[in-house]
């Protein structure tokens, strides 16, 4: 009989393939920050409240909060630290340092990846969708100003490399 | 919660089918396996050490049979594992497909629970605060729960027997939602939250209404939040039926919310602002 109280979790995470064995409800956050060393991606409130944890399943914002362990096998996750190429920013990481978006740090990978998600899926600049976009992330620091601007600067700056 | 300690002694079983899951919840009917369809309700508890149990039948691939929306002869299907934003989409790429189910869809969480977070869930959870539940109430859906035996049909409203009390056996899974869109008329969705997005309501509230000579015709309202379970505000709906769509028959119509509703004051609201909400927000719409 299989094991019910352990699986090897088998999944892509930034594009490269791994195998963790876990217990199966262990969350997907603590399989990444503690197993794989990735702790761009932050706890913050363990609820599915603040956003913190967002990572990317198949490509699809989630709370990696909320994700156990055995709902992520065979999937494809991108956290922060899955989205410069050869050291090069992101159009949205990028857009976060130009523009302010980050101050204390703590809702940055989040936010920056409910970003990455909002692109991804064709996003306009447009503020209320933009806001619609971030609705799940919580900023203590109130910058809500610079992150909304920041995002809206990637949304542009994408536009201008897909026409180059 | 981290690597070891109490998660370590949670036991999951990860069924490659519909029928392997209920193969597996017919033999062991009896030792309180947990559905765990998106997680988005469960692992808060989890979290806090308040889950239900300890034992876990993991759905996720069972989502290509329960994650879809058919529509025949009027009469929508959705599967149990259909997620908000499953519904969103819907809506967005097909416009026969009420609005009023992706309005509802839309205020559950922010994008990141929309996505996890599933029809089958939501109803099966049975929070009186769930956002989804006063639409299906109003759509007056049929839920269809499967098992080794068969299928069995339950009316929507019959469904929440309690508090958090659901009319589900041990060996069932939910595996569709159905309803028909009640011709004519026109529907509303109002959730009150401390904030927009994220937020568990205070007042949550669905109605359809079909007005002729200037009189309600036939009039469908429910309400999350006010009661211990999601209800049809019956004796309000009563009442206005052949009412005049007018502010002072409306009004006096009003007068059976009270008979309808059962409000507390807990840490989101008070009885007192839930009863005027809901009472403005129905004037409001019936008025619209």
């Amino acid at each position: 009989m299989t094991d019910r109280r352990a699986v090897t979790l088998e999944c892509t995470v930034n594009g490269r393939k791994v195998a963790v064995k876990t217990p199966p409800m262990r969350r997907l956050l603590d399989v990444l920050r503690e197993e794989l060393g990735l702790t761009g991606t932050k706890y913050g409130c363990g609820e599915g409240e603040c956003g913190a944890c967002s990572v990317l399943m198949d490509g699809a914002v989630v709370l990696a909060c909320l994700v156990p362990a055995c709902q992520a096998e065979g999937t494809e996750i991108v956290t922060v630290e899955g989205l410069d190429r050869d050291g090069v920013l992101s159009p949205v990481q990028q857009a976060f340092l130009d523009h302010g978006g980050a101050q204390c740090g703590i809702c940055t990978p989040g936010m920056v990846m409910a970003a990455e998600a909002y692109l991804r899926g064709g996003g306009s600049d447009d503020e209320a969708a933009i806001r619609e976009a971030l609705a799940g992330n919580l900023c203590r620091c109130t910058g809500y100003a610079k992150i909304l601007e920041s995002v809206a600067a990637a949304v542009r700056a994408r536009a201008g490399e897909d026409r180059s | 919660m981290t690597g070891g300690g109490a998660v370590g002694s949670l036991e999951v079983v990860t069924p490659r089918s519909l029928e392997e899951a209920l193969r597996f919840l017919a033999g062991h009917a009896n030792e309180g396996w947990i559905p765990l369809a998106g997680g988005t309700d469960l692992l808060v508890l989890l979290d806090k050490g308040a889950a239900p149990g300890t034992r876990w039948l993991n759905l996720a691939a069972l989502r290509s049979e329960l994650d879809r929306i058919d529509h025949e002869d009027g009469l929508w299907r959705v599967g149990g594992l259909t997620t908000m934003t499953g519904l969103r989409r819907r809506r967005a790429g097909d416009t026969a497909f009420p609005g009023i189910v992706a309005e509802a869809a839309a205020v559950v969480g922010g994008l990141q629970i929309q996505n996890r977070a599933t029809v089958a869930g939501n109803i099966a959870n049975a929070s009186p605060a769930g956002d989804t539940l006063p639409v299906w109430a109003v759509l007056e859906a049929e839920i269809v729960l499967a098992s080794r035996q068969g299928e069995r049909r339950v009316p929507y409203h019959r469904f929440h027997r309690g508090y958090r009390e659901i009319d589900r056996e041990g060996d069932e899974l939910i595996v569709e939602l159905n309803f028909r869109m009640p011709q004519g008329g026109r529907t509303f969705f109002h959730k009150v939250g401390t904030r927009a997005a994220q937020a568990v309501s205070k007042v949550v509230l669905a109605g359809w209404v079909k007005t002729s000579g200037g009189r309600f015709a036939a009039v469908r309202l429910a309400a999350g939040s006010v009661a211990p379970v999601p209800v049809r505000l019956r004796e309000t709906e009563t009442a206005l039926t052949g009412a005049a769509v007018a502010p002072e028959a409306v009004e006096e119509a009003l007068e059976a919310l009270a008979r309808d509703i059962r409000p507390i004051d807990d840490v989101r609201s008070t009885a007192a602002y839930r009863t005027a909400v809901t009472r403005n927000l129905l004037r409001h719409y019936l008025l619209a």
